[in-house]
């Protein structure tokens, strides 16, 4: 288990609460464990962690230099290659617009990281 | 139908899935494909999203009256910039095809079996300077044991399809409708020219029909199951430097044969094993597998999956691919330089006999190569890594067959216990199971009953001349009884080799056939009635032998009986087996 306070916000909340309890249980179980296991950074306090075997992403933002951290939208995410070492600059700018877009859609607007 | 192409900088993968032997409705085998993508198909409940592996993809379309049927799925979302944009799914579907290939022309399998032991047994005798080895396994001792498994199914012959089998078709029908399929489809690819051609046909316009719809920048990837895979290996071979047809970007093969018939092909059609040294007289196999182009080959990426203890699964090397080209000339061609083994499933006793079929169902191993290779999944399918090394792979084989041959040795046993119980009880004198002890040996069983098939049915077939049979060796434990049987039927006046043009005999001709085939194995039942009846001095009367004959407990005593006979056959199988994988491991 990781020492940092991690808590839901309400919009992730709805997003979790969409998925069945085996899924809902995975996701925590995993994000839980370790929540930056795999995570990518999306910007400069926002990360991205692959959990439920990578049918799932989480998307969080660390606050009080990782004492804190709020989860901000589980989704679904395609075509991440959570398998990269190094990521450029471009590449992480593409890969955060295409989870913007994502999360907008999923949460029906509600989201807007 | 011809798919939109998706929006500009995102491709489209293309999965072919072709299916192995036996019967497959139609979009059978593409649903079934999908569904495994979607849920635990070893779960008998409605599925939930957590058994989801790939949430992130929705159903577009799908075509189930197209010619092939395709579903196509795609992102909820535009995805990166550069990665699929759309997977497309197809399945080819040849069942029906070899199916009424084969009512048209229904074989009889025990010719088959006996026919193909025949022609092992002369290529077995044939090879003057024998190769030692090729694909890395010893080849005397795999001949012998090829030898060993026509022998088996030879005498398996007799109770799965033969006459007694008519007197419990109500209870083995499927069983023996399973066994044939499987049989008929191996023989309608691999020795029928005409089901050969038509299924390469069949094959040839669905990978047209897709071809339509590619644009550039889009991938194929064809995943094929037994059969399936040598198939498709026959369209890769073909066409690879014909540069006519689209040759896929990737091949997925799982529990491929592959290894396993360009062995038999290079041991049956070719002197010393050596493929510039075609037999020129009647070859065994209808195909001929070879590259006839000048096209540079296109790069292929190929990955085949094997279960422990899939007896079908070889793990082939990589000039099997195309045994026309040389090893750098495919490794050239092949992404990576070579073929990509990777080893999965459980090696447990529960295993055997079902690993075949449960490629589907790992969704820790083969979903995951499937899915990565058609970019269902992000990440390399190279990069996922099997259960077990090779040499792993082997003992564990090893290892779990040891333990089913021990379980269908006491299978053999109790079948036999059963029998001799039946008939002890008729005496009511313990003596009779003394009777058993001859009996205890499936080899010798199994044997014998080869033996007495070989001589009754082993003459000249379509592929062996009599002439060919006289050149077998009497010293031969197998080629003996061919001998002999030829000896006792030769006659100056008739010309002994099969007419092709001839019909074969008719079924009340077969029944006879059958009938006689099983005498030897009603022999071996009497054998403790005879004992005993000769042991205790008490012959039954003629009226009181007919009355034991046709009641339950002569039904009970042959069901046993056969059981017996089966299991053991079986255990020959299962030891030989264990014998291939210590001779290629």
């Amino acid at each position: 288990m990781s020492d940092a306070n991690i808590s839901w916000e309400g919009p992730a909340l709805k997003l979790l609460d969409r998925r069945d309890r085996f899924t809902r249980h995975a996701i925590l179980e995993d994000f839980n464990r370790d929540y930056r296991h795999g995570a990518i950074k999306l910007e400069s306090d926002s990360y991205l962690t692959p959990v439920s075997d990578q049918r799932f992403s989480v998307i969080w933002k660390e606050y009080d230099s990782g004492q804190r951290v709020s989860v901000r939208a589980v989704v679904p995410l395609t075509n991440v290659d959570f398998g990269a070492t190094e990521i450029t600059d471009e590449a992480r700018k593409a890969l955060s617009a295409y989870v913007k877009r994502v999360v907008k859609s999923e949460s029906k607007g509600e989201i807007d990281l | 139908m011809v798919p939109v192409p998706p929006a500009a900088s995102l491709s489209t993968a293309h999965l072919l899935m072709v299916h192995g032997v036996g019967g497959h409705d139609h979009l059978s085998n593409l649903l079934r494909t999908y569904q495994s993508f979607r849920a635990n198909l070893t779960s008998v409940e409605v599925p939930t999203e957590r058994e989801d592996l790939i949430p992130g993809w929705r159903i577009t379309s799908f075509d189930e009256g197209a010619s092939p049927p395709v579903l196509t799925l795609e992102p909820r979302e535009r995805p990166l910039p550069g990665t699929v944009g759309r997977v497309c799914l197809y399945e080819v579907n040849y069942s029906g095809l070899a199916g009424v290939i084969r009512k048209n022309q229904p074989l009889n399998l025990t010719r088959l079996f006996v026919g193909l032991d025949l022609v092992v047994c002369e290529a077995r005798q044939r090879r003057r300077t024998a190769a030692t080895t090729a694909y890395g396994g010893d080849n005397t001792e795999l001949a012998r044991c090829l030898q060993r498994i026509t022998g088996v199914l030879t005498a398996g012959a007799v109770p799965i399809i033969g006459l007694p089998a008519l007197a419990f078709k109500n209870h083995i029908g499927t069983f023996v409708a399973l066994f044939t399929r499987f049989f008929d489809d191996v023989a309608t690819f691999v020795l029928d020219k005409n089901g050969e051609q038509l299924i390469s046909a069949h094959l040839d316009r669905t990978m047209a029909i897709v071809d339509k719809g590619f644009v550039p920048g889009d991938r194929l990837v064809v995943a094929a199951h037994s059969l399936g895979s040598v198939v498709v290996h026959n369209y890769v071979v073909r066409q690879w430097t014909a540069g006519k047809s689209r040759i896929p970007d990737t091949v997925v093969t799982f529990g491929s044969p592959i290894g396993l018939l360009t062995w038999i092909w290079l041991f049956l059609d070719f002197d010393d094993m050596d493929f510039t040294k075609r037999i020129s007289a009647d070859h065994y196999f209808c195909w001929n597998p070879v590259s006839n182009g000048t096209a540079a080959r296109s790069p292929l990426s190929w990955i085949n999956v094997l279960n422990c203890v899939d007896p079908i699964a070889t793990a082939f090397p990589d000039e099997a691919l195309d045994l026309s080209s040389t090893q750098a000339t495919i490794a050239s061609a092949l992404s990576g330089g070579r073929v990509e083994h990777r080893f999965f499933g459980p090696a447990r006793f529960g295993a055997v006999g079902v690993a075949h079929g449960e490629y589907l169902n790992d969704r820790a191993g083969f979903l995951k190569i499937l899915l990565r290779a058609i970019g269902l999944v992000s990440g390399p399918p190279e990069d996922v890594s099997g259960t077990r090394a090779s040499a792993q792979h082997w003992s564990a084989t090893d290892s779990t067959l040891r333990l089913t041959q021990w379980v269908l040795y006491a299978g053999a046993v109790s079948g036999l216990v059963g029998y001799f119980t039946t008939v002890a009880s008729v005496f009511a004198d313990r003596r009779t199971f003394l009777f058993m002890l001859p009996f205890l040996s499936p080899m010798l069983t199994i044997g014998t009953i080869a033996f007495f098939q070989r001589l009754m049915l082993g003459g000249p077939t379509k592929r062996i001349t009599s002439a060919l049979i006289r050149e077998m060796s009497w010293g031969d434990i197998i080629s003996f009884p061919y001998r002999l049987r030829e000896r006792m039927l030769r006659s100056p006046d008739v010309d002994a080799d099969v007419d092709p043009m001839a019909p074969s005999a008719g079924d009340l001709t077969r029944l006879a056939v059958n009938a006689i085939s099983f005498a030897p194995t009603l022999a071996a039942m009497a054998f403790p009635v005879v004992g005993m009846c000769w042991w205790t001095g008490r012959w039954p009367m003629w009226q009181t032998a007919a009355s034991h004959l046709w009641s339950r407990m002569t039904l009970l005593a042959l069901a046993l009986f056969m059981i017996y006979v089966t299991v053991s056959a079986l255990h020959e199988v299962v030891r030989t087996w264990r014998r291939v994988v210590r001779a290629i491991a």
